[in-house]
């Protein structure tokens, strides 16, 4: 008996082991690549050239000062919080709203509306890529910050309306029955009683969707065609151009590019991950 | 009877109030597009003019005739087969072994190995076209565990090897993110179904299989969705990884699209190209479930 515990010991030890080394390898191999960049980004674009692996020599900060200065990404960092803040606000306004008239006001025509919006959690962006474009330059809105918020603002709204109505169903309808006997409008009853208490669900689609927004690439690629209009990623990419061959400057701007969002989640990184699994679960 | 009456219709009012800013912005933006999409692809459109010529079929046949789209259409399917054989059983296997608490920091390894799915894509692909370049780690790496200084990979420019690095990077960015749902849905599981059949005497791998893997099998099914929508719609990485090159060795539909599109200027056929992409993940989404209904009626 005894022994066949120390077997058991033994074997889970050993599991334990190879666990712990499958997650380290794992995790450095997700570092790695990151910590390479980093350091690559403080390197002459001769050393960068000469030895890809080394520690940086002659320590510089020169690539980001000039990255910074000719790839313009001061505009353009005000640019993506702008469109990421303001799509995000009006977005959770908008999706709230209705998320309220869905679960509570109910009428018949809400499951027609509702499952509408579903559906849009399986389009993707690039099936209406051509025609929004078109659309765009028919209103011209293309090449202004209104053209990217709009789509930015619808395309929050899908996953945002089904957290948010799947939420709102569990506040119970006598809170609101009670309120309504009190004399309160349904609009004060939104503002003031489930809005307050949607915050843990607002916090998770605000998330989701300044993840999105500021990660977004295509639609500002091909809706805008100006610098004042572009964003952090279309200035990133801008650096795969001609200046290709400026490592040290392409290396700067990628961490640029990278470090709001992993500060970010450096910050949120249990909301993120809890926000994601409730994102994703919507088969 | 008029009080009622008029309130019944202030609350439909009021109802519309809260819905119509939603649904009008969504409607312009994706049901206007789409509908839009469909007819423009059977259409020669000229952008410049404002001007659409109905050529019927045209573009559809000619798509069908073009090995390009066949070869991005094979590289798609590659891309779902690579998530549904590397990332989703390796998030799984990582999302089990945090569930079951059989490492510490648990905390942390979740954190780092979900940490590139935050990053954007467009940083992520042109990273890793640094890593695999002349300048980048990797080759470096293996000039030195080939002893060779003029080693240089040209894995970017093989048909079949060109795969190998693509593979690497969707792992590498999106395992975490199926770590996370399968880890979620672990915990949904309950506790006490665990510990009874501890009792029990269950083994490790009867929990396995007969408690935990039967309570999973909607996950896995969304998962399968998840992997098909997200490589038709896996652009970004790809545009600044490779962009479908070399060659077209790793065009997808995607990339196919725009290339005709905003490159050529052909938005007909770029429009016929987006309605097959809608049309086919359609189709792959309402078959997964149909094996799911058929398979959930099996099991039960």
């Amino acid at each position: 008996m005894a022994k066949t515990d120390l077997q058991k010991n033994l074997t889970s030890i050993g599991i334990k082991i190879i666990f712990y080394v499958i997650f380290f390898t794992f995790t450095i191999l997700t570092i790695l690549p990151l910590v390479w960049l980093f350091y690559s980004s403080f390197k002459p674009k001769a050393e960068i050239v000469m030895n890809p692996l080394a520690l940086p020599k002659n320590f510089i900060i020169t690539n980001y000062i000039q990255a910074w200065t000719i790839g313009k990404l001061g505009l353009y960092t005000i640019n993506s919080l702008f469109y990421t803040s303001v799509s995000t606000i009006v977005s959770i306004v908008f999706a709230m709203g209705a998320s309220f008239a869905f679960a509570k006001l109910r009428y018949k025509i809400t499951v027609f509306f509702y499952n509408l919006f579903l559906m849009g959690l399986l389009i993707s962006i690039h099936s209406i890529l051509v025609p929004l474009f078109l659309a765009e330059t028919w209103v011209h809105l293309q090449d202004t910050h209104l053209g990217i918020l709009i789509p930015y603002i619808a395309l929050a709204l899908p996953v945002a309306i089904y957290l948010g109505t799947e939420y709102i169903k569990g506040i119970p309808d006598s809170l609101i029955e009670s309120s309504r006997m009190d004399g309160a409008g349904y609009f004060r009853i939104f503002a003031e009683i489930v809005f307050p208490m949607c915050m843990p669900v607002v916090m998770t689609v605000a998330i989701l969707t300044i993840l999105g927004c500021w990660n977004e690439f295509i639609l500002v690629f091909i809706l805008t065609s100006s610098e004042s209009t572009r964003s952090l990623p279309v200035g990133i990419y801008a650096f795969s151009g001609p200046l290709a061959i400026e490592y040290g400057l392409q290396f700067a701007a990628l961490v640029i590019g990278a470090a709001p969002m992993i500060l970010f989640y450096a910050f949120f990184n249990r909301q993120i991950t809890k926000g994601f699994a409730a994102g994703a679960i919507k088969g | 009877m008029m009080e009622i009456r008029s309130e019944k219709k202030t609350k439909i009012i009021i109802y519309f109030i809260f819905i119509l800013p939603a649904l009008i912005v969504y409607l312009a933006v994706v049901a206007f597009p789409v509908i839009t999409s469909v007819f423009l692809s059977f259409t020669d459109y000229n952008v410049y003019k404002n001007e659409a010529t109905v050529v019927g079929m045209k573009h559809y046949i000619k798509m069908m005739k073009d090995d390009i789209f066949w070869t991005a259409l094979a590289n798609n399917f590659i891309i779902v087969f690579i998530s549904v054989f590397g990332q989703i059983p390796i998030g799984f296997m990582l999302a089990y072994i945090l569930y079951r608490k059989i490492v510490g920091m648990e905390k942390f390894f979740q954190a780092m190995v979900y940490l590139p799915a935050v990053i954007s894509t467009i940083v992520v692909g042109i990273l890793w076209n640094k890593m695999f370049s002349a300048v980048g780690g990797i080759t470096k790496l293996l000039q030195l565990l080939y002893n060779d200084p003029h080693y240089m990979i040209q894995i970017l420019n093989e048909k079949f090897l060109a795969f190998i690095p693509l593979s690497v990077v969707f792992i590498w960015m999106y395992t975490g993110f199926y770590m996370i749902v399968f880890l979620a849905n672990l915990q949904k599981i309950d506790p006490a179904i665990l510990e009874a059949s501890q009792i029990d005497g269950a083994s490790e791998s009867q929990i396995f299989f007969k408690v935990i893997m039967p309570s999973l099998r909607g996950v896995i099914v969304i998962t399968a969705i998840l992997a098909i929508s997200g490589s038709l719609k896996g652009f970004d990485l790809l545009f600044a990884l490779t962009n479908g090159g070399p060659a077209g060795y790793t065009e997808v539909l995607a990339i196919y699209m725009y290339r005709y599109t905003f490159i050529i200027n052909n938005y007909g056929f770029g429009s016929a190209v987006s309605t097959v992409i809608v049309l086919i993940s359609v189709i792959l989404i309402a078959l997964t479930r149909f094996i799911n209904s058929r398979f959930g009626e099996e099991v039960n």
